[in-house]
């Protein structure tokens, strides 16, 4: 039935594009607010997978109830690594806000082969994955959409990305410290000048962006296997992600992270062979044609 | 007539003589003796391929150095340029039958040279990591290509194993492996390198070269002098992937198996990190940089399976401190700073 591949199809889209919002939402806010270009970003998806499957695969001796497991990968890994963010910022990315762009990739480069070794370290170099006992996405088997059965695990982790989209959209437009961050990627010495601590700030959003990359590690892993291979491949779709939608920009994310999910659900339901090559082409026209993106020349939010 | 005036032999004789005397040129000229006889003197087979191997990534950092040290371009995609160059010379060796090593270099060169023209017309309009990011996408793009083998040439993930290639018609690669490594193909490697070296240390003293500084250091200036900027770039574009490619094409017969992986960002990546390593805004710096990569890389797998980590922290460590000038022009500085001290004393 072309009518229901087409909703399977779209379902899965978004799917994708939930979890590319994830990984590259950040990537642009540390880019916007900060103007630091962080390439080891999407290393921290990777680090949010390994840290969720550790979690679910022993957890089982204490609990599979599928509330808590849930509960678990949204709320107390990202919990975790928005500390440990936090500590980094202070540390090892500090430095870096100082230098130009082309050396803050180059710098953050050498980051994202120091976590790869941090992660095959600790978790072995060979892929891993979630036991059927306290996998979540198994718990929650199918849900009925529109006469089309789609996993239920896949709709909740939609509803989180949309969910921290509007979160993010109202702590920019209503809160103190979104305020203060629109106005930093506005002019950020006239902020320092006013009195207004912007290395709490900057620690802040720096942390909230991590986290928000680990919580779509997190999502990621009950209905995939957790490798070294996941961090290169989502450096790269963010990238692909942050230049499509314009660097900077809230709304690009959503909008670039929804046709590039689109864009790979239908790829590999119609031309399989093509469905990365076309991601790739895409990213490199918009720069060609376009270079400020989509919603690149706009504020953070607008 | 007492005052003799200098004839124009005189002139002649005195140059050369300046020039023989010449410390750098001195200098290259042991150094490419002693490389060219250590093979012969040692037969040592793990270090000649080591050292095989540090030569065509040298070529591949002063080539991809140009883009970045003298016209001030960060690419990240010079991965298409060395993998255009190794499946050049593995396709032509099997689809073709091209045997002729000379005739595959030039055509990996001339590929590289084409790739680099495609993805320089598209690119050099933009600016610093608009620049990284869009030769970054069409690298990528050809890797995608390669490894679901769109096209058919590629065979995918699994690459395409390389046979020997014969030299001006003799059947040299009928003999062993680590003779045909040691008497041969690394002397090829060498007189490539010390080629690129000689060819690289005119260009960029020629107008042309300096005309990519200026652009550099001063691109208002230099366009309101009348140059024309884009053009110039592409120039350097194709320059620099001529000789990565050229690069690419010597290692595809050091390592005989030509994979998708040598067109990925990662080895974009290595590329930039050898040549950053050493230090881009140095001459020679590419080279130290590559070697320094290399060994660093065999030294850290002989200790420890974690060698990504102590190269990332390198990398990170380099960047911060060192920026473009790297081990080679750090040392550089350091042994100016001590001149001076010990003239103060």
């Amino acid at each position: 039935m072309p009518i229901e591949s087409l909703l399977v199809n779209t379902f899965n889209g978004l799917y994708f594009a939930a979890l590319l919002f994830f990984a590259s939402v950040g990537l642009t806010l540390v880019f916007g607010i900060l103007n630091l270009l962080n390439m080891a970003h999407a290393a921290f998806y990777g680090l949010g997978a390994y840290v969720a499957v550790w979690t679910l695969n022993n957890a089982g001796d204490v609990t599979t109830s599928t509330v808590v497991l849930l509960a678990m990968l949204v709320l107390v890994i990202p919990l975790v690594v928005f500390v440990l963010s936090a500590v980094l910022d202070k540390t090892v990315f500090a430095p870096l806000y100082e230098i130009e762009h082309v050396y803050q990739l180059l710098a953050t480069f050498g980051v994202i082969l120091m976590l790869d070794d941090v992660i095959k370290f600790i978790w072995g170099a060979s892929p891993i994955t979630v036991d059927g006992a306290t996998d979540p996405s198994r718990q929650l088997g199918a849900i009925d959409l529109m006469g089309v059965s789609v996993s239920a695990y896949r709709s909740f982790v939609i509803l989180i990305a949309v969910a921290c989209a509007v979160g993010l959209y109202l702590m920019f437009v209503k809160t103190k410290l979104g305020k203060i961050s629109q106005a930093m990627s506005e002019d950020y010495e006239m902020v320092q000048m006013l009195g207004i601590n912007v290395n709490r700030v900057r620690v802040l959003i720096f942390s909230i962006s991590v986290a928000i990359a680990a919580l779509g590690g997190a999502l990621f892993v009950p209905f995939a296997t957790a490798t070294p291979a996941v961090t290169l491949e989502y450096v790269l779709l963010s990238f692909a992600v942050i230049v499509i939608g314009g660097l900077g920009s809230l709304k690009g994310v959503v909008v670039a992270a929804l046709v590039i999910g689109m864009v790979r659900s239908f790829g590999i339901a119609y031309f399989p062979a093509l469905e990365l090559a076309i991601v790739f082409g895409l990213m490199a026209l918009v720069i060609i044609f376009k270079p400020e993106g989509l919603f690149g020349d706009e504020g953070v939010v607008e | 007539m007492s005052t003799r005036l200098p004839t124009f032999g005189d002139m002649k004789a005195q140059e050369l003589k300046g020039l023989l005397l010449d410390k750098r040129l001195l200098g290259g000229g042991v150094l490419f003796a002693a490389l060219a006889l250590y093979p012969g003197l040692t037969m040592n087979a793990y270090h000649t391929r080591l050292l095989a191997w540090i030569m065509c990534f040298a070529i591949a950092a002063l080539g991809f150095n140009i883009v970045l040290g003298y016209t001030g371009l960060l690419s990240f995609g010079h991965a298409a340029f060395f993998g255009t160059g190794m499946y050049t010379v593995v396709i032509a060796m099997e689809s073709a039958g091209i045997t002729d090593l000379i005739v595959l270099l030039v055509l990996a060169m001339l590929a590289a040279g084409v790739v680099g023209a495609v993805i320089g017309a598209l690119s050099v309009k933009t600016h610093e990591i608009y620049f990284a990011l869009l030769t970054l996408a069409l690298a990528q793009l050809l890797y995608v290509l390669a490894a679901r083998d769109v096209g058919g040439l590629t065979r995918g993930t699994d690459g395409i194993g390389l046979s020997r290639p014969d030299f001006l018609g003799i059947p040299i690669s009928e003999a062993p492996a680590h003779i045909y490594l040691m008497g041969f193909y690394y002397h090829v490697i060498l007189v490539c390198l010390f080629a690129t070296i000689a060819v690289l240390w005119l260009v960029l003293r020629s107008p042309f070269g300096l005309t990519l500084k200026m652009i550099r250091e001063n691109e208002t200036r230099a366009e309101m002098s009348g140059v024309p900027i884009l053009r110039y770039r592409l120039y350097s574009m194709v320059l620099s992937a001529m000789i990565v490619g050229l690069a690419g094409a010597l290692y595809a017969v050091v390592v005989g198996h030509v994979t998708p992986e040598y067109l990925d960002w990662t080895m974009s990546g290595e590329i930039v990190f050898m040549a950053l390593l050493g230090g881009i805004g140095t001459f020679l710096g590419p080279i130290i940089g590559a070697s320094g990569f290399i060994i660093l890389q065999e030294v850290a797998l002989g200790v420890t399976t974690y060698w990504h980590f102590t190269m990332g922290l390198v990398l990170f460590v380099v960047v911060l401190t060192l920026r473009e000038k790297g081990i080679w022009g750090g040392a550089k500085a350091l042994v100016d700073d001590l001149n001076e001290r010990r003239d103060d004393s």
